[in-house]
């Protein structure tokens, strides 16, 4: 868990979180949805170096299958 | 340490009888009329007391309230209904009211853990009533991600120093 660029995502996903909830009882803040915007594209910027790097990051990544094997099992464990 | 209660005094004993009309009355009543007995000013239900009375705040008396480990107040109120309170370390607690009403209460349970438990006093002196209120919340700069990560909110505005003391009883 001392991955910089993963403790960076995680950062994200709260922000986007805390973004979620402001808009639940804003709905039509037009800056706020920028944003939003802003923060998932730079989240999915964050993930994209992370994956390239060390592979899926959820089973829903959509290269989680690799080439022709289940690319998820490659991923270091947590015991690894 | 404990207070007892005040004397009831004759004004005090005269609103006790009218307590219940008192309470109903205190808003919108006219102070132009001296009784106003079966009458309805701006709205009000008749009640049998001088206007005098029937406008005054419902708590115009002096509050004294001293919290460290043990606290003690001493309220009085213009309803008639005066209350000594002495809280010791074992939790005891004596109501008296002038309406003739007196309850003893002894609660061990959790004392200890209340009583032991470290004080913040600066937290507790000079605290008063108060009205609480919520504005909408409006966009403005927010902390960058790492930052607010830490921090425990993306929105400075609601980044507070939380700063919860005791005297919650």
């Amino acid at each position: 868990m001392n991955c910089p660029l993963l403790q960076q995502i995680h950062a994200y996903d709260f922000a986007l979180i805390e973004m979620n909830l402001y808009l639940d009882t804003h709905p039509c803040d037009q800056t706020a949805m920028e944003k939003l915007a802003c923060l998932r594209r730079e989240r999915a910027e964050k993930v994209a170096l992370y994956e390239q790097e060390f592979g899926p990051l959820i089973v829903t990544a959509k290269d989680v299958t690799g080439d022709s094997c289940f690319a998820w099992v490659n991923n270091p464990w947590p015991w690894d | 340490m404990s207070r007892p209660p005040p004397s009831p005094s004759p004004i005090h004993q005269k609103e006790s009888l009218n307590v219940g009309n008192y309470c109903n009355n205190r808003s919108g009543c006219s102070r132009s009329g001296g009784r106003y007995s079966g009458r309805r000013y701006n709205g009000c239900q008749s009640c049998e007391m001088p206007t005098e009375f029937a406008c005054r705040p419902m708590y115009s008396c002096e509050t004294e309230r001293r919290d460290n480990c043990s606290c003690e107040s001493s309220r009085h109120n213009s309803c008639d209904c005066a209350t000594a309170r002495h809280d010791t370390c074992g939790c005891e607690t004596v109501y008296r009211d002038t309406c003739g009403c007196e309850i003893t209460r002894r609660d061990t349970a959790g004392c200890d853990a209340i009583c032991q438990a470290p004080v913040i006093a600066s937290s507790c002196p000079g605290q008063v009533v108060g009205m609480a209120y919520v504005p909408y919340q409006t966009f403005a700069e927010v902390y960058d991600v790492t930052y607010g990560f830490t921090a425990g909110t993306l929105f400075p505005e609601l980044d507070k120093p939380f700063k919860g003391g005791r005297c919650v009883r």
